[in-house]
């Protein structure tokens, strides 16, 4: 067998779709070259060709290419999204039903109007017994029962085809994960059973596996020994005369189906290519299965399985012999330890989370496994402070017109990682007041930046469980539509939902995560890529040290943040704003009246002394979304960031616990408060030297004045 | 010093009980165990090398220097397989 995509064109967006993130370098295929493809068809002894896409009827010349097939005395098989033009319906309905027929992929019907489900039924009511329904299953959560009522009402043919919906090139679509495949097979027995009933096939298309279903108990129309070894790729031919072994694994290897001469010889060569990724398995107990080892199963589809791969750059560094201490236990020597192994995955554990997956091609992405600088601060010269190293920011979104942002891009682009601004706060909101987003979409689309989403409240505001559904269609939509990548959570449980539905997404622990000690990283592993350290360590040099070490992501700094480190009235103040209590009311005031030198020791890190941090962080964040919305302080902040020039505490846009006189931040001073360890109490440094400055600012004043 | 880096070919996919290192490029597969398998997983982390002997001396019950032969060892034998890279000294 072999397919034939004659178009890449589709009048759906189905969000589960592995046919539309493959680039193809022509959207329709040439009649030449579907001729010459039905030529190669013919050499391969293929009768049946089957046409699909894309949605295939909407390939401009779909009437003269079914009838040049049919004239060679081919039959066609269709795979249709059933929105197909009445007049191309009824040219179908003139051709004998035995020379054509339709698979037509069905949605489930919505609630309220569903103009897709409307129109598909009205295909499937002309075609009857020519075409046959097929569902897509993309979650555990579907209602099958509509295809059965289908089949009887316009008299289809009594089968129904279910395909699982595999991940794609890139992985960015909706795609099942192994882990949902037992709630799969639920689903599909209680529906085969029905079925049954009405007598009525079920049609399993590739990558079901057996252990899927209960071994017993199984529904007459399904088969265990037919369903673990549907993973023989059938190529493809996609409109520009590339073939594949099939949609998923389109990114492992794409030839030219005109350098074979039939279809047999390119699956020959598919499989040579393939060879190292067969029987990998889907589950981590796939290696110890004994349907895989006797055959009856290859562990599922082949690209679902690849993900499990992993990839990324790392080295060793191993030290001559002698560097290291000398033997405790001279005598003792064994070649090859004994130890009792602890299992690497645990039950219910889903491998291949932690690091990105790959690609066959053995294009990996890394995980931030960058080799580290070293982690002592360098000295503070002043060739330190004048290199102005092109760094990722990531800068707030506040909302002005598209003439700022390209102002911006102009200047800064090379140092701009992200643009961030909070999800909708209809949808949830933030741990700030709702701020105006009247420009957003448009720098969305224009795409100057890359961006980034928060999801920060201090609190969800519900179970996370019930919560997570929409916002995980709302950063689905974001990623499909803007290309957004990277996350930003304050709930460990939502962003480990969000991972499992989209593991291509990079998410980064917020601040409001609170993590600041190594302890807490194995929390976060195979969920976060980058943490924001917590507030209370940012101005403690060796507790950020030790987090850099242990962790292999990425730690984002926050440049400007004025909180006290530690806050007691921190997550108060961010509930209060968050239900529209506004900045600067705040619960330290009082606080701070008493004892104002508590400013000096916020986390706030001036441009010219972020040399100190230097092999510590991997991006830096400038935080601002309320603080900085006058766009000249914006701008100019940013420069003196990005450029290193110094400025004063109360210049960067810092919260309402900043230094709110002009004082000079000697670096000094400045370098003991990163390694005294917050130890305020018993400490003068701070109270001092916040008099002193406070006199010295008076002075400046007054001579200004 | 001598620094060993994975080769851009090398992938793994952790199983129940062992680790499993392929090689798309050549089709070479192989199936590392308790303990090798943690050195893997140490190393592929980046962990340095100090860590690396007190880690796995301690898990495995066995003097620094006895553990750090061993690491050597098993890592010039990943080196050889050309799981490993050696990288040049700059310089």
């Amino acid at each position: 067998m072999a397919n034939i995509s004659i178009t890449s064109r589709c009048n759906r967006d189905c969000a589960y779709c592995f046919a539309r993130s493959i680039s193809v370098e022509t959207e329709d295929m040439s009649y030449q070259l579907y001729v010459q493809a039905l030529e190669f068809m013919k050499r391969s002894k293929i009768r049946q060709i089957r046409l699909l896409g894309g949605e295939p009827t909407l390939h401009p010349h779909f009437t003269r290419f079914v009838k040049t097939a049919l004239r060679q005395d081919l039959s066609l098989l269709i795979f249709t999204n059933g929105l197909i033009k009445p007049s191309l319906v009824d040219f179908l309905n003139t051709i004998p039903i035995e020379r054509i027929f339709l698979l037509v992929n069905m949605q489930e019907p919505q609630k309220g109007e569903d103009a897709v489900y409307r129109k598909q039924l009205a295909v499937l009511k002309k075609l009857g017994p020519r075409a046959q329904p097929g569902f897509n299953l993309h979650n555990h959560t579907h209602r099958l029962d509509f295809l059965l009522d289908l089949i009887d009402r316009y008299h289809l043919r009594r089968a129904v085809r279910l395909g699982l919906a595999h991940p794609a090139p890139g992985g960015s679509q909706q795609h099942l994960r192994p882990k949902d495949y037992v709630r799969i097979g639920d689903q599909v027995i209680a529906f085969a059973r029905k079925a049954h009933e009405r007598q009525i096939d079920i049609d399993l298309d590739c990558g079901f596996v057996p252990c899927m279903f209960p071994a017993d108990n199984l529904p007459p129309s399904l088969h265990l020994d037919e369903i673990g070894n549907r993973c023989n790729p059938i190529p493809d031919i996609l409109p520009d005369g590339t073939v594949i072994p099939c949609y998923p694994l389109a990114q492992t290897v794409r030839h030219l189906f005109l350098d074979y001469s039939d279809a047999q010889s390119v699956q020959e060569a598919f499989q040579q290519i393939l060879q190292p990724f067969h029987n990998l398995g889907i589950f981590a107990e796939c290696a110890d299965c004994q349907a895989l080892a006797r055959g009856l199963c290859s562990g599922g589809c082949r690209a679902l399985a690849m993900q499990r791969l992993r990839h990324h750059d790392f080295a060793v560094q191993v030290p001559h012999r002698s560097t290291r201490t000398k033997s405790k236990h001279p005598e003792q020597h064994r070649s090859r330890p004994e130890a009792h192994p602890p299992p690497l995955i645990q039950d219910g554990e889903m491998p291949g989370k932690r690091h990105s997956t790959i690609t066959a091609s053995g294009h990996g992405s890394t995980s931030g496994e960058q080799e580290r600088n070293s982690l002592e601060p360098e000295a503070s010269t002043a060739d330190a402070r004048r290199k102005h190293p092109t760094e990722p920011w990531l800068i707030p979104y506040i909302d002005q017109p598209p003439a700022f942002w390209q102002d911006l891009a102009a200047e800064f682009s090379p140092s701009i990682r992200a643009v961030y601004f909070p999800i909708d706060a209809k949808m949830i909101g933030s741990g700030r007041p709702p701020q105006p987003n009247k420009h957003l979409q448009s720098l969305l689309e224009k795409r100057l930046f890359k961006h980034s989403l928060l999801i920060n409240p201090v609190t969800m505001p519900g179970p996370v469980e019930s919560i997570a559904p929409a916002i995980i269609d709302h950063i689905a939509h974001l990623h499909e539509r803007f290309g957004i990548d990277d996350v930003t959570f304050t709930s460990l449980q939502l962003a480990a939902l969000v991972k499992e539905a989209l593991p291509q997404l990079k998410l980064t622990a917020s601040t409001l995560m609170d993590i600041a000690a190594a302890n807490q990283l194995p929390m976060l592993e195979g969920i976060c890529d980058a943490v924001v350290p917590a507030s209370r360590i940012m101005r403690n040099l060796p507790a950020l040290q030790q987090l850099h070490r242990s962790f292999s992501g990425r730690i984002r700094m926050i440049v400007n943040e004025a909180c006290l480190p530690g806050c007691p009235y921190r997550i108060q103040h961010f509930y209060e704003m968050s239900r529209g209590r506004p900045f600067p009311k705040s619960l330290c005031q009082e606080l701070l009246r008493e004892k104002p030198w508590l400013r000096l020791t916020g986390a706030w890190v001036l441009p010219q002394h972020l040399h100190l941090f230097t092999g510590i962080y991997d991006e830096l964040k400038l935080a601002g979304r309320v603080t900085l919305q006058n766009p000249q302080t914006y701008r100019r902040v940013l420069k003196v960031y990005i450029t290193r020039q110094p400025l004063m505490p109360h210049e960067i846009g810092g919260g309402p616990a900043s230094v709110l006189q002009p004082m000079i931040i000697e670096e000094d001073f400045y370098l003991k408060t990163l390694h005294c360890g917050g130890q305020c109490a018993g400490c003068d440094i701070c109270p001092q030297y916040y008099e002193k400055a406070i006199r010295h600012s008076a002075v400046v004043g007054a001579s200004h004045d | 010093m001598q620094k060993l880096s994975c080769h851009p070919q090398t992938h793994w996919l952790v199983n129940r009980d062992h680790i499993l290192l392929i090689r798309p490029d050549n089709g070479k597969k192989l199936i590392i165990k308790y303990p090798e398998s943690a050195l893997w997983d140490y190393v592929s982390r980046n962990m340095e090398w100090d860590r690396l002997i007190t880690l796995l001396s301690v898990l495995l019950k066995q003097d620094e220097k006895d553990t750090a032969d061993w690491i050597r060892t098993t890592l010039n034998d990943w080196s050889q397989q050309e799981w490993l890279t050696p990288e040049e000294p700059h310089g």
